[in-house]
């Protein structure tokens, strides 16, 4: 039983979770993208499922891997990789190696942490908006357009309008005012999304299998992420019950097993979702909650690893061994 | 309207609409996203069932969705380098934005589309090479890869032979059973078209791979396509 890792070493989640495996007597082998050169993977039969990862001198037999915790960056901005420039041989590798892991992710019984297939609606906000509001979530009124005047519409009616991205690239959630008037132009070169903006108290859901750690997100910034006054104040909460249950059934729709949900409560009682990252960045939560967020991810995996390949629950003991009132074999939520 | 959604520099999706011209065929490509006139518009209050209004702007006009009867989809993705009208530096960003736009406008019209599109792939089911075979396997089809080295294809009398898959429609010359197994690999994978490719030798053949990419340079396939598209018009 062990659990392969997928990214980069000095990503924060990915070394966090790493840690947390290695603290739970877990084995791990790390695929470390900075050494994608040293990384060998092979499928030897398909039609069995059998093969090996190489990393270095350790090779492990897929038939070992149980759980996989994938976050991988851009294989072509790896430094090394961007080094040696398109065409190369480190190129060519690293990108037919991205290429059957990604492929073995969606055919592998090993319970993976999120199967790429399931991240890629993240990458289309106005259609992922569509699966969130199916879960029952409210959504905030949404127009992606190249036609100035609809804008101006758009923004005479709700009087409030934020602007962003729809694609996966990051991007600022910025206020529109006055001094974007003159610019509004700009949009008929590409389709550009704004939305009303909702008034409320910013949440947080970790969702991990079935379990939920939520938090409240106090900051005077239209986006926390990037508040230039001073760090956004958060603190683990419980949230409403329906809701917990609503972002649990949520995540499990859109084939996921983890999940950073952006929730706002508006002072009329209303939950609005904005985005299900399926990739989130928790330890950023974590900090300032102490939710063990890691270790929940960390016993997901080798629970449900182990599960999901043998077909029989796996209970660690200790404090990781108590159940949850849904019978999780997760132990705690923080 | 039919809508062929293409690079700037495909000339057979150009062909294609100049010889179904009558039939209201209409190239777009991703320059045509830097029009005035695109909308994606979403609402959906609390306790509504949420609505989707869409407008594109084909030929300089003003096109509602219920004004579109199909699309033909011949781009996996934006590339850049259709954006040569977008400043350099901004076309990454552009690329991406355009992309995630199109997967979400295709996603909410009602009509037919070849391929219905997922967001890695804007024609059709993102399933990769390894995928198809898992999918072969479970339906039965015996794969080429799982006999490598006992196949006729190492013997060097065999042939490969390639079914196009459209709607209801099939198109190759193989036994019933290849036939069959072709429909199945389109049902399973949701793609209305698709091109499946087998070795054959004798009486026996082995799945190589599919494809669900739409060729439109075969006249005989480009009418079926039309047909296929005509013989439900279900505007959205």
């Amino acid at each position: 039983m062990l659990t392969a890792l997928w990214g980069l070493e000095s990503d924060e989640p990915l070394a966090a979770v790493q840690e947390a495996l290695q603290d739970l007597a877990g084995k791990v082998l790390l695929l470390d993208q900075r050494r994608v050169s040293e990384i060998d993977f092979r499928i030897e039969d398909e039609r069995n499922l059998i093969g090996y990862v190489r990393c270095g001198d350790r090779r492990v037999s897929l038939e070992e891997v149980s759980g996989w915790y994938i976050r991988p960056y851009d294989t072509r901005r790896v430094r090394s990789v961007e080094r040696a420039g398109p065409g190369s041989p480190e190129w060519k590798h690293a990108l037919e190696l991205e290429h059957a892991l990604l492929g073995w992710l969606e055919i592998t019984e090993a319970f993976v942490v999120n199967r790429p297939s399931a991240m890629l609606a993240n990458g289309c906000k106005p259609y992922q908006l569509q699966m969130v509001r199916r879960a029952g979530f409210a959504v905030p009124e949404t127009l992606v357009t190249t036609d100035p005047a609809e804008v101006i519409a758009f923004w005479e009616r709700h009087g409030n309008v934020i602007y962003k991205s729809i694609s996966g690239v990051r991007s600022r959630v910025t206020r529109l005012g006055a001094s974007d008037r003159g610019r509004l132009s700009d949009v008929v070169h590409c389709p550009t999304q704004f939305q009303a903006y909702v008034p409320g108290q910013d949440y947080r859901a970790h969702v991990v299998g079935e379990d939920v750690f939520g938090c409240e997100v106090r900051s005077e910034a239209d986006d926390y992420r990037y508040a230039t006054d001073g760090v956004p104040q958060i603190w683990a909460t419980r949230l409403p019950r329906e809701v917990e249950e609503r972002a649990v059934a949520m995540t499990k729709e859109m084939g996921l097993q983890v999940a950073g949900i952006d929730l706002r409560q508006t002072p009329d009682g209303h939950w609005y979702c904005f985005e299900v990252n399926p990739s989130p960045g928790f330890t950023f939560y974590e900090q300032f909650t102490g939710q063990g967020l890691a270790s929940a991810i960390a016993r997901l995996l080798i629970c449900a690893g182990v599960k999901e390949r043998d077909g029989r629950p796996i209970f660690l003991g200790g404090e990781y061994g108590t159940h949850t009132e849904r019978g999780s074999c997760l132990a705690r939520q923080g | 309207m039919l809508i062929v959604l293409c690079s700037r520099e495909d000339w057979a999706a150009k062909a294609f609409a100049h010889r179904f011209a009558s039939y209201d065929v209409h190239t777009l490509t991703c320059q045509d996203l830097s029009r005035e006139g695109w909308k994606l518009a979403l609402r959906g209050h609390v306790g509504t069932k949420p609505e989707v209004e869409l407008t594109a702007a084909i030929d300089r006009r003003r096109v509602g969705a219920n004004q579109i009867e199909g699309v033909i989809t011949r781009i996996g993705l934006v590339d850049e380098r259709e954006l040569k009208h977008i400043v350099a530096g901004d076309r990454t960003y552009v690329a991406a934005e355009m992309h995630a736009f199109l997967f979400a406008f295709l996603e909410a019209l009602s009509c037919r589309i070849i391929n219905p599109p997922s967001p890695a792939c804007l024609y059709g089911p993102n399933v990769r090479p390894v995928q198809w075979r898992r999918y072969a396997r479970e339906l039965g089809i015996p794969v080429e890869k799982d006999h490598a080295g006992v196949t006729p294809g190492t013997q060097g009398c065999s042939s490969e032979v390639d079914i196009t898959v459209v709607g209801g429609r099939i198109f190759g010359s193989a036994s019933s059973r290849v036939l069959h197994w072709s429909r199945q690999l389109a049902r399973i994978s949701g793609a209305s078209y698709l091109l499946v490719r087998y070795v054959v030798h004798g009486d026996d053949s082995w799945f190589v791979g599919a494809d669900p990419y739409p060729r439109l340079e075969s006249e005989e396939i480009g009418r079926v396509l039309i047909e296929y598209f005509s013989e439900k018009s279900q505007t959205c």
